[in-house]
C-alpha cells in the first residue's frame, strides 16, 4: 500500500495553468489566488506558507502524505506563513503546568492539534522525529486530536516543535486534562480485566455444565461428576469473588444510602447461589449453580462496560473541543516589550496587549485603543460592543476591529466567564436526579422478588429443609435480573452508538426517556436557529455597482466589511458578475464608517447612512428601500458620483433548515419557544421568520435570566434547551435535557447531555425522533424480560424448575433481549455520513 | 475415562494462560487505544521513492 501511494504523487504530471482556470495550490488544494500564480512555475501555492510545507514535506522525503490525502478524498490543512514565534511554549509556567519530564530526561508534552482530521494527518506527524532533529517520538490519537510528543530538550526547545507543527498547517496549543485521561485509562483497565475473568469463567463453567447436563440424562460415574463440580466450583468462586466483588460493592453502598438498587438482589442471588453451590460441592449432592451465576456475572459487566464506554466516548470527544479564552497572552514587560506569556503566568494589574482576531485572555479594563468587541458568546448578543479608554472587557469576548492594550482585573475563574462555568457546575450538580427507567423498575422487582422468594422458603418448608432452600435459590437466580438489568442499557448503548454514527453525541443514558415525553424546547437565536455569521439579507438598487463595492470591502479586515464581501462575491457570480473590479486608482478607509474609492472618473462610496449623508450623499431613493426590509440588519449604503444606488441589508440569517424544524417539532407535540440575549426585535423577527409564536419569545435576557427562566418552566413540564453559546451553559444543565448544537462553546457542551456535531438543526429532528423509537425499543425489551421473569418465577415457586429448564430459560432470555436490542433501528444508517463524524 | 483427571485440569490451566496474555496486554496499554493504531499498521513502512 506504502509504494502506491508513494508513487501516484511522484508520477503526477506537474500542474500547467492554462488561463481562466481556477489553479489548485500543490498543498492545501484550496484555490490559487490569481495575482499569484506565476506561470513559469510547475506548481502554485495558495500562500507562502503552503509552499514552505510543501518543500518541507517533499525535502524530507515525505510526499507520501498528499498521495494519502488523495486516497482518503481530504486535503491537508492549509499552512499559515510563520509570525508566530510560539514563545509561550518555552515559559516556565507553561512547562510546569504541561510538560512531563520522563525518567531519562527527556521531556514529553500533549499537544491538541486542531488540524488533525484524518489518517494522513497521523501519517504526517508521527514522521515528526524526522521533520525535526530533537524530536524522539510522536504519537497521534486521531479521535481525540492529541500528539503525545517526546524530545530531547537539549536539542530542541517546545516552541521550536509548535512553529515546525504550525507551519505544516496544524495549529498545537495542550491538551490539558492529564489526570482525566489517565484516570479514564485506569477504570477502562481495571474493568476489561473483569471482563476477561468473568468472560473465562462463564464459557468454561458453561462447557463443564454441558457435560453434567449430558451425564444427567445418560448417566455419569460418580467420581467424574465430582471432579466436574469440583472444577465448576472453583471457577465460580473466581468469578464470584473476583470480578463478581463489583455487585457487592454497589449493593453495600446501596444499603447504605438506603435506595432500591439491582445490586443488592444480584448479590443476595449470587452470594446465596455461591454458598449453597459450594456447600453441595463439599457435601456431593444437590445443585450446583455455577455455571448461571458465572453466566450472570459477565452478562452483567458487559453491559456496564458497553454503558462506561459510550459515557466516555462522548465525553472526550467534547472535551477536545476549543476552549473560550485563548491559553497564550501578549504581556507588555517593565521595559514596554511584548511578551508572550500562557494566561497562567498573568497576575492582575499586568498590561496585556490584544491584536485584532484575538480572544482578550482575562478580565480586563481598556487603556489604550479604541475596538468593537465580539461579546456574543457571553451576551449573546450579536453586534459589535464598542469599548473606549477607562471601559471594561471580558475574557473571551474578541477583538474586532482595532488592537488594544488591557490591564488585567481579574484572571481564570475570577473571570467573568469562570464565574458562569461555576454557574454551569452548580446548575448541573443540582439538576434532580433522575432515576433510570431500569432502576425504577428493577427497584420494584427486587421486592416482589425477595417477597417471592420468602414465601417459596415457607411453602416449601414442611416439605423439607433441603428443597425448600433449593427451589428458593432456584428462584433467585432464575428470576434473573440480567435481562431486565441489560434490557434497558444494551439497548440505550445500541441506540446512542448509532446516533453517535449520524453526529449526535449523547452522554447521559436518560436522554431517550427524557426527549419521549413532551414539554417546551427552549431554543437560543444566535448560532442555533440562525447561523450566527452576517450575511445580505436583501439588496435594493443597482446591481452593477456590486463588483466595486466587493473590491472596495475586500480591503477591509472589519467583520462586516468581510460578510459583505464574502456574500457579494456569491451573489454576483449568481448574476454573471464574477469578473472582479479593477482595482481601484485611489482607496480610503474611514474606520467605524465606511470606504471609499476612485475607479477611473467613477467614486464609489459605501458605509452607514450618517456618514455618507455628512459627505453630501443624495439619499432621496432610500426611504423606498428601507420601507420593506427586515427589521433588525446592518444596513451599508453605496453612493456612486454623490447619489445613493444601491443599499445593502445584512442579517444573521436564520438557517435554512430553521423553519421546517420548528414546524417538525411543534406537530411533533412540543411547545417550542425562543429564548435569546439579544434585542427583542431582532429576535422578533427572526422568530416570525421561522414560525415561533411571539408570545413564546423571550428575548434580551442574560445567562442568569436563561436560567431562571429554564427552572421556572422546568417546575411544571419537561424542559428542552438547544443553544451554543457561553451564555446558554447554565440553561443547557439546568434543563431536563440540554442539547448543544456545533459550533458551540466548550462551556456549553460540558453543560449539555446532547452534542450535535453536524452543523444545523437537522440533527435535532432526527435526535427527537430517534429517541421515541428508541424507547419503544426499550420497553419492548423491558416487557419481554418482565414477561420471562413471571413466568420462571411462577415456575421456580412451584419448584417446578428443573437444572434443565434453568439451562434453556437463562441463555434463552439474555439471548432474546440481546437480540431485540441490537436488533432496532433508532437512528437509521445513512451512507452519506463517514467516520470521521467528530470533525468540527 | 481416567484421562479427564488430566485434561480438564489442563484446558482449565491453557484458558488461565490466555486470560493472563489479556490482562498483561491490557495493563501494557495496549487496549487503550482502539482508533489510530489501525491506521499506523498500514503506514508504518515509509515509502520508497521509485527511481
Amino acid at each position: 500500500m506504502p509504494a502506491e501511494f508513494s508513487s501516484a504523487v511522484l508520477d503526477a504530471e506537474p500542474a500547467t495553468v492554462r488561463p481562466g482556470e481556477a489553479v489548485e495550490c500543490a498543498h492545501c488544494v484550496l484555490p490559487v489566488p490569481p495575482g499569484l500564480i506565476a506561470v513559469e512555475r510547475d506548481r502554485q501555492f495558495c500562500c507562502h506558507g503552503c509552499e514552505a510545507a510543501y518543500e518541507l514535506i517533499h525535502g524530507t522525503d515525505l510526499a507520501g502524505y498528499y498521495a494519502i490525502c488523495e486516497q482518503l478524498d481530504t486535503h491537508p490543512p492549509q499552512a499559515v506563513e510563520l509570525s508566530d514565534s510560539c514563545e509561550e511554549f518555552d515559559h516556565p509556567a507553561f512547562i510546569e503546568r504541561h510538560v512531563r519530564m520522563l525518567p531519562d530526561g527527556r521531556c514529553e508534552v500533549r499537544l491538541l492539534v486542531d488540524g488533525i482530521h484524518c489518517a494522513a494527518c497521523v501519517w504526517l506527524l508521527e514522521k515528526l522525529p524526522r521533520l525535526l532533529r530533537g524530536v524522539v517520538s510522536a504519537r497521534v490519537d486521531l479521535a481525540r486530536r492529541v500528539a503525545r510528543v517526546q524530545w530531547d530538550a537539549d536539542a530542541v526547545s517546545l516552541s521550536t516543535i509548535a512553529r515546525r507543527l504550525r507551519s505544516l498547517g496544524y495549529a498545537a496549543r495542550p491538551a490539558g486534562g492529564d489526570a482525566e485521561s489517565d484516570g479514564f485509562h485506569q477504570a477502562n483497565r481495571r474493568q476489561l480485566v473483569q471482563l476477561a475473568i468473568a468472560g473465562a469463567c462463564a464459557g468454561n463453567a458453561m462447557l463443564l455444565a454441558v457435560a453434567m447436563y449430558a451425564g444427567w440424562f445418560s448417566g455419569i460415574a460418580d467420581d467424574h461428576s465430582r471432579l466436574l463440580r469440583l472444577a465448576s466450583a472453583v471457577l465460580g468462586t473466581v468469578s464470584l469473588l473476583g470480578p463478581g466483588a463489583t455487585f457487592y460493592r454497589g449493593a453495600w453502598n446501596a444499603l447504605r444510602t438506603r435506595t432500591p438498587h439491582m445490586d443488592i438482589s444480584l448479590s443476595l442471588g449470587l452470594a446465596a447461589g455461591g454458598l449453597m453451590g459450594l456447600v453441595n460441592t463439599w457435601r456431593g449432592t444437590g445443585e450446583i449453580y455455577f455455571d448461571s451465576l458465572c453466566m450472570l456475572v459477565f452478562v452483567l459487566l458487559t453491559g456496564r462496560y458497553m454503558q462506561f464506554r459510550q459515557q466516555r466516548r462522548a465525553a472526550e470527544r467534547v472535551a477536545v473541543l476549543r476552549g473560550l479564552v485563548p491559553c497564550i497572552a501578549s504581556r507588555i514587560n517593565g521595559e514596554g516589550r511584548v511578551e508572550r506569556v500562557p494566561v497562567e503566568a498573568l497576575v492582575v494589574g499586568d498590561l496585556v496587549e490584544v491584536r485584532v482576531g484575538d480572544a482578550l485572555p482575562a478580565d480586563g479594563t481598556v487603556v489604550s485603543g479604541t475596538t468593537q468587541l465580539d461579546e456574543s458568546l457571553l451576551t449573546g448578543e450579536s453586534a459589535g460592543v464598542r469599548v473606549a479608554d477607562g471601559d471594561s472587557a471580558p475574557a473571551g469576548a474578541i477583538n474586532l476591529t482595532a488592537p488594544i492594550r488591557l490591564r488585567v482585573v481579574s484572571t481564570g475563574h475570577e473571570t467573568q466567564v469562570g464565574r458562569l462555568s461555576a454557574l454551569v457546575e452548580a446548575a448541573s450538580l443540582s439538576r434532580t436526579p433522575l432515576v433510570e427507567l431500569a432502576n425504577r423498575a428493577s427497584g420494584v422487582f427486587l421486592i416482589v422478588v425477595l417477597v417471592v422468594a420468602a414465601g417459596t422458603l415457607a411453602a416449601w418448608w414442611p416439605t423439607g429443609v433441603d428443597q425448600a432452600v433449593d427451589h428458593t435459590i432456584a428462584l433467585l437466580i432464575v428470576a434473573c435480573p440480567c435481562a431486565l438489568g441489560l434490557a434497558t442499557p444494551l439497548t440505550i448503548a445500541v441506540a446512542s452508538g448509532q446516533a453517535a454514527r449520524r453526529g449526535i453525541l449523547i452522554r447521559s443514558g436518560d436522554v431517550f426517556e427524557l426527549l419521549s415525553r413532551r414539554g417546551t424546547i427552549w431554543l437560543d437565536k444566535t448560532g442555533t436557529l440562525t447561523t450566527g455569521d452576517l450575511s445580505l439579507r436583501s439588496f435594493h438598487g443597482d446591481r452593477s455597482v456590486a463588483p466595486f463595492v466587493r473590491t472596495l470591502e475586500e480591503g477591509i479586515a472589519h467583520p462586516v466589511a468581510r460578510s459583505l464581501a464574502r456574500t457579494l462575491g456569491c451573489l454576483t457570480a449568481r448574476d454573471g458578475l464574477s469578473e472582479p473590479s479593477p482595482l481601484p486608482d485611489e482607496f480610503q478607509y474611514f474606520p467605524g464608517l465606511g470606504v471609499a474609492g476612485r475607479f477611473g472618473d467613477m467614486r464609489i462610496e459605501c458605509g452607514s447612512r450618517r456618514w455618507l449623508e455628512s459627505r453630501g450623499a443624495d439619499m432621496s431613493a432610500v426611504e423606498l428601500w428601507l420601507a420593506d426590509s427586515p427589521a433588525a440588519a446592518t444596513t451599508i449604503h453605496v453612493s456612486r458620483d454623490g447619489r445613493v444606488v444601491a443599499t445593502f441589508l445584512l442579517g444573521d440569517a436564520p438557517r435554512d433548515e430553521a423553519r421546517d424544524t420548528v414546524t417538525a417539532l411543534q406537530q411533533a407535540g412540543w411547545r417550542v419557544g425562543m429564548l435569546s440575549g439579544d434585542q427583542s426585535d431582532i429576535a422578533r423577527a427572526v422568530a416570525r421568520d421561522v414560525g415561533i409564536e411571539p408570545s413564546r419569545v423571550i428575548a434580551g435576557v442574560l445567562p442568569e435570566e436563561k436560567l431562571e427562566v429554564i427552572r421556572r418552566t422546568s417546575e411544571t413540564e419537561q424542559v428542552v434547551m438547544v443553544g451554543d453559546g457561553v451564555n446558554d451553559a447554565a440553561a443547557l444543565a439546568a434543563a431536563d435535557v440540554g442539547i448543544a448544537v456545533q459550533g458551540g462553546a466548550e462551556a456549553s457542551l460540558r453543560a449539555a447531555k446532547v452534542y450535535l456535531t453536524q452543523p444545523g438543526l437537522g440533527s435535532l429532528t432526527e435526535l427527537l425522533a430517534g429517541s421515541d423509537r428508541a424507547m419503544h425499543a426499550i420497553r419492548r425489551g423491558l416487557a419481554l424480560s418482565f414477561a420471562y421473569n413471571i413466568t420462571a418465577v411462577t415456575l421456580a415457586a412451584c419448584g417446578m424448575v428443573t437444572p434443565l429448564l434453568a439451562a434453556v430459560l437463562m441463555p434463552l432470555s439474555s439471548l432474546s433481549v440481546i437480540a431485540l436490542a441490537t436488533m432496532q433501528r433508532a437512528f437509521p444508517h445513512s451512507s452519506t455520513m463517514a467516520t470521521n463524524g467528530s470533525r468540527p | 475415562m481416567s484421562v479427564l483427571y488430566i485434561a480438564l485440569p489442563a484446558a482449565l490451566l491453557l484458558g488461565g494462560a490466555a486470560v493472563a496474555a489479556f490482562v498483561w496486554a491490557v495493563r501494557s496499554g495496549q487496549l487503550d487505544e482502539l482508533e489510530t493504531p489501525p491506521f499506523r499498521a498500514v503506514f508504518e513502512d515509509p515509502p520508497r521513492p521509485r527511481e
